[in-house]
């Protein structure tokens, strides 16, 4: 890009289990306080802010743009404008790339940017014939409208589940755990292998929790509906999770032949986050701080029924876009969307058939070191609220290069629908 | 005659439309030459040949008519003057009504009193929408009733039943509701009104059956109020509710129902009389007086910017709360329910959610009278944001704290704040009654500090009292006083001194309560002897209610004032030394309760009464009802005269506002000084001076009464000739 990107600081709710501590908290709601702990935190007028937006996949009913709805919910003016991005899993790194993009473009050069998904507030719906009968009261002939209020009486339906059908890619038919069975039989990815890696990742977790590295990146708010408390970390995380408890689990998208459990794929979570994101001229104007810069990024897209994959490609796209080779990057945060699936594309980088295959690569990308790779846990130990991750994978990879003294971060992760994205970062 | 207040304005068609603009800056107020100018005026349009209709509207913006002018009533001394100015008043009212064309009054914006009154003698009425249109009946607020025939013509426009809440409470009503119970027979959106006029014009005259049709009552009203047994229901109850909101200090809205239940199946005329009969007795009663008073003053305050410089006065946007007890919790929704951004700080984030949680409960009460939704509760609870340290106090325009009453404790935490504030934002402290100089003396910028006491519950409690300490500027006093005022209180300036005002005053009550216990005096019946006399609350029940700790912390600030020092009897301090006796808060204190409600006194009191009685050879003895008003009110009103003399506020007036503002003392009585005053200092000090010498040193009177022996009361003969006589005239 020909600016220089530069993320001045960022803030994430806790993240809990849907259904859990924050499921009395819209999406909007949660996404409110992190701007206004944001735009405290940085200490900034509101009014100065080009323009809000977010990234959120299941956009619910009652907060259509929802990221309208924040700026004016968080208290900033009603003059700055806002529009919401969905890239499904991609969004909350989408919002930031698209700001970028404006910034580029000299469209402003002080954006907020982030990423909220409330699933705990997903709701039911009808089916169609629920619909249908429904319709049938509204009509004029009062002989229709009796017998679809007795039908209505007479039956109950089962609702359709909004979670479910969001997780399901309409095109293929398959729901996202079954992707990821493919990948594990594609690539030959045991059961075995898959406990251990997301076992890997709650102990990573647990032991960066245990040393306080989340407390800068999480903002507590209070619980709904209540008031009575304050939620001051992530929440719904196993702290006693053994091999044992994992290999216990029953395959759950496949009950026959299948290796894929709750346990070794990401939880569905509540959350959100937001970055502040300006030039660097601008940042060095106002005398920010900044976190780091967003060097690059790169989409790219696949057969929906191998998603997964994703970030494959896109990394590949991005090393060829930025001349830049797997080994510049001295920290990797890869969304664990599931063991299976995080394990298939270290699989696929470390070979040269793929490569050459899928590629068109003579030589692999090169295998991932798995000390630079989610070293703090990733979304099978801490959720993964679909809109939200895409901003909390750039927010904490650069806050891990700080503190680490690190410079070049690389954050990607795999889209349903069969996406890609990964975007290069650099600590200031 | 020349025309000052009104201008006609005729079209060709035959309408014509009467323009009020009186001469009063924003308002249109009625008064003895507005009303006579008016007379002449429908003595000329009643032998208009080509009138059709008279449209009568106001020449000023957002409002109508605001009522009549309030010291025309104040001067009134006699029956006489009072009866004869109201039945002029009436007649004009009567000439407007029968005009022999039909006319509309046009209420875009306030409509109040004499204004309604007017309106009620048009045969049609039609409002706007308007955010400011509002239609009542406030006089029984200023202890008197309608006299310009509010009693009379309302009830027999839409009945009894939705008549009498507008007479009795005196609380006005939007445009929408006054549609809705028939009062005005159209709204209009102001900014339509051009064409609501013409609409109606044309109704008016080619079909008026069908405006008349729908002020029809429901048949259920007509059920109820169409019958003698069902009208004696409805002026039974009203009665009730007149008696349990006011009790029986506040004459006007009893006259005033009687008035109505006299009048209204009665000629028209006759109720016109019936209701000047009462108006003018209500008009020289004290009552009415002490109410018109403590309205002025009131109207004093709002004007008062304590600043000659507009510019000096800095607009609060963004606000922080130290502490987030009980009291920083609700002085955050305070804040909040104002759209005050407020970020609210403490220690932990465990005590952070006691201030949110603090903060939703007052909500809560809003939530059930209905007057906000739960969603626009949920975004406003957005808008207050928890901190456990300083992350955002930089950009603050205020800050306050609310943290625990310990000298040392706020001095520490001011010094720590100043560092993350800018220079200029303002720092003040809700102390109720630490020094405020004291506490500016550890800031670099003193200037920018003073105390903003809020008053417990905070939403419910309308005085805010302001303490600028020596250094404070006149911009920060300046804009601490708006920000009040925005808030929706009542901000009173008062010099730093211990306890300020209200609490100075109220403490040598609360120290005699324990006297009186320790002589043998029963919590219940000095809770009850007060509250007959109108308090709203007894002084044992208040003592529960601030808490017996902090009662403790403010006795013992006082003590180490040689100003406010003292004597105990020690009853308090002994109480204290038992940890669970905390009051209200923790269910037990001089009397138990169980959630929240009062159970019955808690018997373990009387051990330590009796040690008390022992230790300083008390016998217990009865005590008389007169007794133990008297020592409890007189040595609070003697501290009041101390505060005047010391010249903690500005005037009697606002001393007097203020304590009745701060403790719900009875308005009725004009408030302590107010009180004195009608008792005769005279009267005073030899009481005092008796008690003196039986009970010692506290009942010293103070310099004032030592010095005018022979100080005369005021309104002594309003008393004789005033309420006083009603229920020889009822019979």
């Amino acid at each position: 890009m020909q600016k220089r990107i530069c993320i001045v600081d960022g803030i994430r709710t806790p993240m809990c289990k849907a259904g859990g501590s924050l499921q009395h908290t819209t999406a909007d709601e949660l996404a409110v306080y992190t701007v206004t702990h944001l735009l405290q935190r940085v200490g900034i007028e509101a009014g100065r802010i080009d323009e809000v937006i977010f990234g959120n996949v299941s956009m619910p009913v009652e907060a259509a743009n929802i990221s309208r709805v924040i700026a004016l919910k968080a208290g900033i003016p009603s003059s700055v404008p806002g529009y919401t991005v969905q890239r499904n899993c991609a969004s909350g790194m989408e919002s930031v790339v698209a700001a970028a993009r404006k910034i580029a473009n000299n469209e402003g050069d002080l954006f907020l940017a982030g990423g909220t998904e409330s699933m705990s507030n997903i709701p039911l719906l009808y089916n169609q014939r629920m619909v249908e009968r429904f319709r049938g009261l509204m009509t004029k002939n009062r002989w229709k409208r009796m017998r679809s209020l007795l039908s209505l009486w007479l039956s109950f339906e089962q609702p359709v589940i909004g979670l479910e059908k969001g997780l399901t890619d309409p095109v293929s038919g398959l729901i996202m755990g079954q992707t990821a069975e493919l990948l594990a039989r594609q690539f030959q990815i045991s059961r075995d292998e898959q406990d251990e890696f997301a076992l890997w990742s709650y102990q990573k977790y647990l032991a960066a929790k245990a040393e306080h590295r989340f407390v800068s990146e999480v903002v507590p708010i209070p619980h709904k509906p209540g008031y009575d408390r304050f939620i001051t970390e992530d929440e719904g995380i196993r702290e006693d999770q053994t091999y044992q408890s994992l290999a216990h689990l029953r395959p759950y998208f496949d009950r026959t032949d299948g290796t894929v459990t709750v346990g070794n794929s990401c939880a569905i979570t509540d959350g959100a986050a937001s970055l502040l994101v300006t030039s660097e001229a601008t940042a060095e104007r106002m005398g920010f701080n900044p976190l780091g810069y967003l060097k690059d990024y790169a989409i790219s897209a696949l057969n929906p029924e191998i998603m997964g994959l994703g970030p494959v490609f896109a990394c590949h796209q991005l090393f060829e876009k930025t001349h830049s080779t797997l080994n510049d990057y001295e920290l990797i945060e890869m969304n664990e969307a599931f063991a299976a699936q995080v394990i298939a594309n270290e699989r696929a980088f470390a070979s040269d058939q793929f490569a050459r295959e899928h590629l068109g690569r003579k030589t692999a990308l090169g295998p991932i070191d798995r000390d630079k790779l989610n070293v703090n846990g990733g979304a099978i130990a801490l959720g993964h609220p679909v809109g939200m991750t895409g901003t909390r994978l750039i927010l904490h990879t650069l806050k891990e290069l700080r503190r680490r003294n690190l410079k070049k971060g690389l954050a990607t992760l795999c889209v349903g629908g069969g996406q890609g994205f990964a975007v290069a970062l650099e600590a200031a | 005659m020349k025309r000052e207040a009104f201008t006609i304005q005729e079209e060709s068609n035959g309408t014509i439309h009467l323009w009020i603009h009186t001469s009063n800056e924003s308002m249109n107020v009625l008064n003895q030459s507005v009303l006579q100018e008016l007379d002449g005026l429908l003595q000329e349009l009643a032998q208009l040949r080509k009138a059709r209709i008279l449209f009568i509207r106001s020449g000023k913006p957002n409002v109508f008519v605001s009522g009549a002018n309030i010291r025309e009533i104040e001067k009134i001394q006699s029956q006489l003057t009072a009866k004869s100015l109201v039945t002029e008043g009436k007649k004009v009212f009567d000439k407007l009504a029968d005009l022999p064309f039909p006319t509309v009054a046009v209420i875009d914006g306030v409509c109040l009193g004499g204004g309604l009154e007017l309106a009620l003698a048009c045969r049609y009425r039609i409002a706007t929408d308007n955010l400011k249109t509002r239609l009542g009946l406030p006089e029984v607020q200023l202890g008197i009733l309608p006299g310009l025939g509010g009693t009379q013509r309302l009830p027999r426009l839409i009945g009894l039943q939705a008549a009498l809440p507008l007479i009795l409470s005196g609380n006005p009503i939007d445009a929408r509701k006054a549609l809705r119970i028939h009062l005005v027979d159209a709204i209009y959106h102001p900014e339509y009104l051009k064409w609501g006029i013409e609409t109606f014009r044309k109704q008016v005259l080619h079909a008026p059956q069908k405006i008349l049709r729908k002020r029809r009552q429901s048949m259920a009203a007509l059920l109820l109020e169409g019958n003698p047994l069902g009208r004696m229901l409805i002026y039974r109850t009203a009665k009730k509710t007149i008696l349990t909101k006011t009790g029986t200090h506040y004459p006007a809205p009893l006259a005033a129902l009687q008035a109505v239940r006299k009048g209204y199946r009665r000629s028209l005329q006759r109720g016109m009389a019936i209701e000047s009969r009462y108006f003018s007795r209500l008009a020289v009663s004290p009552v009415s007086k002490h109410l018109i008073r403590l309205f002025f003053t009131g109207q004093q305050i709002k004007k008062e910017t304590y600043s000659h410089n507009l510019a000096d006065v800095q607009k609060i946007q963004k606000t922080a709360i130290l502490g987030a007890g009980v009291m920083g919790g609700t002085i955050a929704w305070l804040f909040n329910n104002h759209s005050v951004p407020v970020i609210l700080k403490d220690i932990s984030w465990k005590a952070v959610a006691q201030g949110f949680q603090s903060c939703r409960r007052a909500y809560a009460y809003l939530l059930k009278k209905g007057k906000l939704t739960p969603a626009e509760v949920d975004m406003r609870m957005l808008r207050i944001s928890g901190q456990t340290n300083y992350t955002g106090f930089k950009r603050c325009d205020l800050v306050l704290e609310a943290i625990p009453e310990d000298l040392r404790l706020k001095k520490t935490t001011l010094q720590e704040l100043e560092l993350y504030v800018a220079p200029e934002t303002i720092i003040a402290s809700n102390t109720s009654a630490l020094s405020i100089d004291e506490m500016a003396s550890v800031l670099r910028y003193p200037n920018r500090f003073l105390g903003m006491h809020f008053f417990n519950p905070v939403n419910r409690m309308p005085l805010v009292e302001i303490i600028p300490g020596k250094q404070t500027s006149a911009s920060v006093l300046a804009s601490a006083v708006q920000l009040v005022k925005d808030l929706g209180k009542t901000p009173i300036v008062v010099k730093d001194s211990p306890g300020f005002l209200v609490n100075r005053i109220l403490l040598p009550y609360l120290n005699e309560t324990t006297y009186l216990l320790a002589e043998g005096a029963k919590a219940e019946r000095i809770d009850k002897i007060m509250r007959d006399f109108g308090m709203p609350m007894g002084p044992v029940e208040l003592l529960d209610e601030i808490g017996l700790d902090t009662a403790g912390k403010v006795v013992h600030v006082f003590s180490i004032q040689p100003k406010t020092q003292m004597e105990s009897n020690g009853l308090l301090e002994r109480i204290l030394t038992e940890k669970s006796f905390l009051g209200r808060k923790n269910g037990l204190g001089f009397y138990r309760y169980r959630k929240g409600k009062k159970t019955g006194f808690n018997e373990a009191i009387n051990l330590f009464v009796r040690e008390v009685q022992y230790h300083q050879h008390i016998s217990p003895r009865y005590l008389p009802d007169k007794e133990i008003r008297e020592r409890l009110l007189y040595r609070m009103v003697n501290e009041a005269m101390k505060c005047m003399e010391e010249q903690l506020v500005a005037s009697e007036t606002l001393l007097d506002l203020a304590f009745i503002y701060g403790t719900g003392f009875p308005a009725s009585t004009g408030g302590p000084l107010q009180y004195t005053h009608d008792l005769g200092h005279g009267n005073l000090l030899d009481a005092l001076q008796r008690y003196q010498q039986r009970f010692g040193e506290r009942f010293l009177p103070c310099q004032t009464l030592q010095h005018e022996r022979h100080a005369q009361p005021r309104y002594r003969h309003a008393e004789r000739d005033g309420i006083k006589s009603k229920h020889t005239h009822t019979h």
